[in-house]
């Protein structure tokens, strides 16, 4: 039996983070992963935020960025809705590299992890207080705060009564294949809708640079009666690049719902996909789980050993990024029943207001007129969805 | 068909069970199981007695690697 004062299950990257910013904090803390080797398999899309986004938690470096990217566009079904240049839009990791970083850093500092570890059950004292996290083969860690990292599947969260095991309506089901193909590969990140492509979802074709690509497929939501993801993306590399060499398949599992109001329960925590902190209509959850995991570590770090002051993190998440997550919400709601021509006009409307290239080094200028006239367009539809959620 | 018929046959299970050749262990299938029935590791998975037969995982799963027990 080991003790420490945090206990992290989930070895990705809230947790790796976690293990970061405590163990520097002074902390005794372990992260526990059922993985073999850290960021193996890779499960993820891999664009994030840039690179002075991902600076505001730590420096990042050079081995672990693919490629920088040049910009975003949409098309729908065969048309090229809008293809737009945006300096410093974001990045491509090697996400493999970056956990393995991140781990290698976390060990620096003096955290412990334990890899081809399982977490059965979280552990009670004679007091019926969590002290630490029951591991496979009946072996003990003990922690004076437990945090769930364990993403989508969420068991700490589940165990400790905060979070609800997934609906098929709150999950995207995803698959993404490495292929070497030219097809747009032009450092820009390309989105396809559209009925005849992929729906309710969106497909991606993202550089990895050289001339790999990653080629994958979201489908909002799992109804029974459609195709699944991986139709989807088949058809669209046998029709769009025919010739293209497969290297490899990932599946996944993205929650694509809002977090719970409430993220800890006495000393448990629950951070990044296993706290649902994920983007509802983008499914992209890296930056979010970077954040998150900022706003834990900062809790536990000043809570002093008061339990009820780690309610911070669910006030903070909520008064913020939570409220972001409702509107992406409601975007997603609205282009899921929202038809191709309806939603070729939306994009067309927002690529209009966003003239010319965006630079995201300095806040958005958007005149008045254009700002009305694309709030005008939309305001309908949103209040129409608004209101049917709410009632 | 009695009550007691109805516990007898959910306490059946597991209904379903994971071709481990074509599982790629995304947990995905874990993840909309409401019974935590389905225990994912590195390179293997399985269904436990748990299952209720609810068939969340069986349509969730994007490679069709979970079918029916016979």
């Amino acid at each position: 039996m080991k003790t420490f004062d945090v206990v992290v299950a989930g070895g990705s990257i809230a947790g790796l983070y976690l293990g970061m910013k405590l163990a520097r904090g002074g902390m005794s803390v372990c992260v526990i992963d059922r993985k073999r080797t850290i960021g193996v398999p890779v499960r993820c899309g891999e664009a994030t935020g840039n690179l002075a986004e991902l600076s505001r938690f730590f420096e990042p470096e050079r081995s672990w960025i693919a490629l920088e990217v040049e910009g975003c566009a949409l098309h729908i079904n065969d048309s090229l809705c809008f293809k737009k240049a945006i300096p410093e839009a974001g990045v491509l990791l090697y996400r493999d590299k970056l956990e393995q970083g991140l781990a290698h850093r976390a060990e620096k500092f003096g955290a412990t992890i334990f890899l081809d570890t399982i977490v059965t059950g979280l552990h009670e004292n004679h007091h019926g207080e969590w002290d630490g996290v029951a591991i496979e083969p009946g072996d003990i860690i003990k922690g004076r705060f437990i945090i769930g990292a364990d993403g989508c599947e969420s068991r700490i969260g589940q165990w400790a009564g905060i979070t609800k095991p997934l609906s098929l309506g709150e999950v995207a089901s995803t698959l993404e294949y490495h292929v070497e193909s030219d097809y747009c590969n032009d450092g820009f990140l390309h989105f396809f809708m559209g009925s005849s492509i992929i729906a309710p979802g969106y497909l991606w074709v993202f550089p990895k640079g050289e001339n790999l690509l990653k080629v994958g497929g979201g489908l909002y939501g799992c109804p029974g009666n459609t195709p699944k993801v991986k139709y989807f993306v088949d058809d669209f590399i046998e029709r769009r690049m025919p010739r293209a060499r497969r290297h490899s398949m990932i599946t996944g599992c993205a929650p694509v719902t809002l977090s719970p109001r409430s993220l800890t329960k006495k000393n448990v925590l629950v951070v990044g996909d296993a706290a649902r902190q994920l983007n509802p209509l983008t499914a992209g959850g890296i930056m979010n789980a970077f954040e998150a995991a900022d706003l834990a570590a900062d809790a536990v770090l000043g809570c002093g050993g008061d339990d009820r002051k780690l309610r911070a993190y669910s006030r903070q998440w909520a008064g913020n990024q939570r409220r972001q997550q409702k509107v992406y919400r409601l975007l997603r709601d609205m282009i899921v029943n929202s038809s191709d021509d309806e939603i070729a006009a939306m994009a067309r409307r927002a690529s209009r207001v966003f003239k010319g290239d965006v630079d995201r080094s300095k806040p958005f200028e958007v005149s008045m007129t254009q700002a009305a006239i694309l709030a005008m367009s939309i305001l309908p539809k949103a209040l129409g969805h608004w209101r049917a959620l709410v009632g | 068909m009695t009550e007691n018929d109805t516990s007898a046959s959910v306490s059946a299970g597991p209904y379903y069970y994971i071709d481990q050749s074509q599982c790629t262990f995304c947990a995905g299938c874990s993840s909309v199981c409401p019974v935590m029935a389905i225990h994912v590791y590195d390179s293997s998975s399985a269904v436990s007695d748990a299952c209720v037969n609810c068939g969340n995982c069986k349509i969730f799963c994007p490679v069709s690697a979970i079918k029916n027990c016979v």
